[in-house]
């Protein structure tokens, strides 16, 4: 059962006569039991990654069986940890048992509203918040906060201030109850729903402790600010995930003070408009758990605004970026009122490949006093473009970084003030769509072609009548498989969306909201047709969006033969409940060891407790080893190298002289034998020349302030066995812990590395990181990092080649040593590299 | 010649990805039910290559159906889908002439492939029968059967 367990204590006993006191051992097997459950939850954790990639087929119990199995391991490694390190680590499990209720609260589909402030600073958000604050609102923390984008100051009003708001006015029963029994297919039964609940809403006091919380923030963004105006937005939980929600609240814009609370008040109410309503029905989310969180944002005097797609969404692989662009503020293009400027621009080198103006006859302004206010351009100016080529460049740059930081092409919304200056306002997983190569081609030569016009907004081909819609009347008369023609995507289009074969819009470019949900129904979509009137009502055509052309009559075979790929299937209920538990269970904020942050409190997720766990499991070891120093415990490592190594060898005793020296040839643990045969191979060098007087001094100033040192990181340590190691290095200015695992079974072995610290200036010791980053990426390990911590592993591998793994790594800590004082700039840093990797021939 | 499956599973999720991905990823035919019952019915009145099917479900389970088609002779060879961690029952299915089992969860590519190999068997299958039922004649009518046979293909 336990495989730690297992091949120590059947050593021990083997050996019978080892030396080491009880105590240590005991210690030992607690940390040998974190180090496998650690293992097996990290295997689950990746398995559980791997399976939210949109490659796999799984269902319900898979993530059931999953679940159990973490949940399991979670446990055996806090309570191991706290048999280790003591007491102080019984925080850990009320941790976990908080994150476990919060998984199978999402496993039985109950939505928690997590308990927080009433308002948070976008200074202290970031997309971890995005359960508290909606993902709108967390994301524009995490870019202001984590990259340094130019995003517009604000605050959000958390979910739990919508729950406490609705909980002081009794309201969420009666919400439920109205909507028990809602017809989502009749527009008219919604508006009526939709009314009562507004009603309602509007009607309701915002609490004092709750308004007063939301002006006092209002007042310190203001206060320094000589535009007291704001943007009032939602931030719904839920929102900008899987699903795009996009456009389905409102915003309210130029809003000042004296509207401040009635504001919330609307963008609130806005949840239940009755194509929100539709569309969260539709996709059987339940309304309860779809909290509305605000934002609150210092509204941008925009001298233009749009959208950028960080990839081109009905062509993903064509390695370009499209930017849409208009006059003024932004809501005219995402509510599909006007045809935005459009560019193309590569994703190589930010160079407009193709830069079309749309002939634009408004625009939104800003007034000073409060609110907005439409105006006419000037004819002559309607056909200029919005943006220059500076600007697109300077945009696109932004949006790659965005994109490059998610992983994932992006949907962006963005503003330029009337000082030029770009402010990101919005950045949300982009949707995209294959086309497919098709199975066999449809002849269409002998096809009457009644349109062929406008840009394809969602691929793929739909046969049906023209019904022409000009607003909300009679949309529910609309039959099915019709083909939609509508002057503009206006939002109440939603509603029947699901049943239409094709959609078609003279105004209104890819990027507005009622498209992108479009794109999420995958309705072969094509805007700005001219000519809609050509098409007559009730006549059958067949539309193929993914050439923008139309065609009198029905061709059979071509709607699947231009079928578009399925990239998405978030209408699968195990995949979004995967989706959604992975965040709590995938990814890792605990990072730097050494950071103040690396605590108990701060670990958000599974990685972060089993990350945590870890580490204190090593440092509590080597404590316990360091604890018995004035005994006969530890030999001491004897090597040409001039670094004092003390060992625990837990399985293995060895005559020694009364120094208790031994070498490395008569080592058993083969983990620590093929990595110190690295370090000898390459023998101790001299640190190299640091290039300037202000190196040195650095490195002066680092040693004289790092004395206060804990003990163990003083020495070099290493405890281990037969088949594993893990050694705490101290070196130079650096310390590192190097942590493996050399059994006949790959699936058992692993290398761990974690590097830290260093004595030259930060932007060398990223330097250092960087390279290190790069040589072992090469070496086939998985990185990362955050500032100048490191980590690394590598693991499944067969004896063989673990041994050169091992090897190497001894090799490259002795080429690294202390060369972070001379990686000057980044051509220094390419220089050791290339050198680095000769030397332990990987080029 | 088109080719078909017959898909079955209770869980109506995965029916409509296995469907999603045979529609879109292949250039076979599928037919989907989650009622199990209806099988018998539904291969009396259509003509399937495979039989996809979940092996634990109401009704008919996979290893239910796997056995009305051994018992019934049926041209139909069945894939089993199994639950995560039930290799045993999969091992089983395969004693008794399951043409493949693929445990969940499984890559998208996975089902393509044994799908593919599934049908290729198919082809073969039809082949051969075709190939013995000529060999059964006598040789003057095997002959006839034999060139209408190679102008036919050839005309294609």
């Amino acid at each position: 059962m336990n495989f730690f367990h297992n091949i120590f204590n059947k050593s021990i006993k083997e050996e019978v006569v080892t030396q080491q006191p009880s105590v240590l051992i005991e210690k030992f097997n607690s940390f040998s039991s974190v180090l496998e459950s650690n293992n097996q939850a990290l295997k689950i954790l990746s398995d559980i990654e791997e399976k939210t990639t949109g490659e796999f087929i799984y269902d319900i119990n898979y993530i059931n069986i999953s679940v159990e199995n973490l949940n399991n391991n979670l446990v055996n490694l806090i309570d191991n940890l706290i048999a280790l390190g003591g007491k102080e680590y019984e925080s850990l499990r009320e941790k976990f048992n908080n994150i476990q209720k919060e998984i199978l609260n999402e496993l039985t589909e109950k939505a928690v509203i997590p308990k927080d402030e009433f308002t948070i600073p976008f200074s202290q958000l970031d997309k971890n918040k995005a359960s508290s604050v909606g993902s709108k609102n967390a994301q524009l923390g995490e870019l202001r906060n984590k990259l340094n984008i130019p995003v517009p100051d604000g605050f959000a009003v958390s979910a739990w201030a919508y729950k406490y708001f609705l909980d002081s006015n009794d309201l969420q029963n009666k919400i439920t109850n109205i909507l028990k029994n809602v017809n989502i297919e009749n527009y008219h039964g919604l508006e009526i729903i939709s009314d009562n609940i507004t009603t309602l809403i509007l009607n309701s006091p915002v609490p004092e402790a709750l308004s007063q919380k939301i002006i006092e923030n209002y007042d310190y963004l203001t206060a320094c600010n000589q535009n007291k105006l704001v943007s009032v937005r939602s931030s719904a939980i839920g929102e900008d995930t899987k699903l795009s929600f996009a456009g389905q609240y409102s915003t309210c814009l130029g809003v000042k003070k004296e509207n401040l609370i009635e504001s919330y008040l609307k963008v609130i109410a806005s949840k239940f408009s009755p194509k929100a309503i539709y569309y969260y029905l539709s996709h059987e989310h339940i309304e309860s758990g779809l909290a509305m969180s605000v934002g609150c944002v210092s509204m941008v005097n925009a001298r233009s605004s749009g959208v950028i797609y960080t990839s081109n969404p009905v062509n993903p692989d064509d390695n370009t970026i499209l930017i849409n662009s208009i006059n003024g503020l932004g809501k005219l293009l995402v509510d599909g009122s006007i045809t935005p400027d459009q560019f193309i621009v590569s994703k190589s080198n930010y160079e407009i490949i193709d830069a079309i103006p749309a002939y634009k006859e408004k625009k939104l302004i800003l007034i000073k006093d409060a609110g907005v206010s439409i105006r006419e351009i000037p004819e002559a100016n309607r056909n200029e473009l919005s943006v220059n080529k500076d600007e697109i460049r300077k945009l696109a740059e932004l949006a790659l970084k965005i994109e490059e930081h998610y992983c994932c092409p992006q949907d962006i919304e963005w503003a330029i003030d009337e000082n030029n200056n770009p402010h990101i306002l919005q950045t949300r997983p982009l949707k995209v769509i294959r086309s497919r190569i098709s199975k066999e081609s449809i002849d269409t030569t002998n096809f009457t072609i009644i349109l062929k016009s406008g840009m394809s907004a969602c691929p793929g081909a739909g046969i049906g009548s023209v019904n022409h819609v000009k607003n909300t009347n009679g949309l529910e008369s609309v039959p099915d498989s019709a083909v939609i023609i509508a002057e503009h995507p206006f939002p109440g289009l939603i509603t029947v969306l699901s049943r239409a074969s094709a959609l078609i819009t003279k105004v209104g470019g890819v990027a507005s909201h009622l498209i992108t949900i479009a794109r999420e129904y995958r309705i072969p979509t094509i805007v700005g047709v001219n000519e809609i009137e050509k098409l007559k009502n009730d006549t059958l055509v067949t539309v193929d969006a993914s050439n923008c052309i139309i065609y009198d009559g029905s061709i059979p075979g071509l709607a699947d033969s231009l079928k578009p790929e399925n990239d998405f299937d978030d209408d699968v209920a195990p995949f979004n409940i995967l989706e959604r538990i992975s965040r709590k269970i995938v990814p890792i904020n605990l990072t730097d060891s050494h950071s103040h942050d690396f605590t108990i409190e701060n670990c958000k997720t599974i990685h972060d407790i089993l990350r945590f766990a870890h580490q204190k499991a090593i440092e509590e070891m080597f404590s316990s080893a360091n604890n018995l120093k004035g005994e006969t415990i530890p030999y001491h490592l004897k090597s040409e190298i001039p670094l004092p190594v003390d060992i625990i060898s837990i399985d293995e005793s060895y005559h020694t002289d009364k120094k208790r020296k031994i070498s490395n040839n008569n080592i058993h643990s083969l983990p620590f034998k093929y990595f110190w045969e690295g370090i000898e191979d390459i023998g101790w060098t001299m640190p190299p020349a640091a290039p300037d007087m202000k190196s040195f001094m650095t490195v002066m100033a680092t040693d004289l302030t790092t004395q206060k040192r804990t003990g163990f990181t003083e020495k070099s340590y290493v405890i281990f066995s037969k088949e594993y190691m893990v050694l705490s290095l101290r070196m130079g200015y650096h310390f590192s812990t190097i942590e493996a695992m050399f059994t006949e079974i790959p699936n058992k072995n692993f290398i761990k590395l974690i590097f830290k610290e260093g004595g030259a200036s930060f932007e060398r010791r990223l330097r250092r990181v960087r390279l290190l980053e790069s040589i072992l990426t090469k070496m086939g390990f998985e990185c990362r990092s955050k500032g100048d911590a490191f980590e690394s592993e590598i693991s499944y591998l067969q004896n063989d080649l673990l041994q050169n793994k091992l090897f190497a790594l001894g090799q490259l800590t002795m080429l690294t040593k202390q060369l972070d004082m001379a990686l000057s700039n980044d051509y220094e840093m390419e220089t050791y590299k290339n050198e680095i990797l000769e030397k332990i021939k990987m080029t | 010649m088109t080719q078909n499956i017959l898909a079955i599973d209770d869980e109506p999720d995965l029916l409509r990805l296995l469907e999603r991905i045979i529609r879109e990823k292949t250039p076979y035919q599928i037919s989907v039910t989650g009622n199990s019952l209806e099988v018998p019915i539904l291969l009396e009145k259509n003509e399937f290559d495979i039989i996809i099917t979940d092996l634990k479900m109401p009704g008919m389970d996979g290893l239910d159906i796997l056995k009305y088609v051994r018992d019934n002779k049926r041209f139909e060879q069945v894939i089993i889908i199994t639950a995560f961690g039930s290799l045993e029952t999969a091992m089983e299915a395969l004693s008794k002439g399951v043409f493949d089992y693929i445990t969940k969860p499984f890559k998208k590519e996975q089902i393509i492939f044994t799908v593919d190999r599934a049908m290729r068997y198919q082809n073969n299958a039809r082949e051969s029968q075709k190939f013995s039922e000529i060999f059964k004649m006598p040789l003057d009518d095997a002959v006839e059967a034999f060139k209408t046979e190679y102008y036919k293909r050839k005309s294609v």
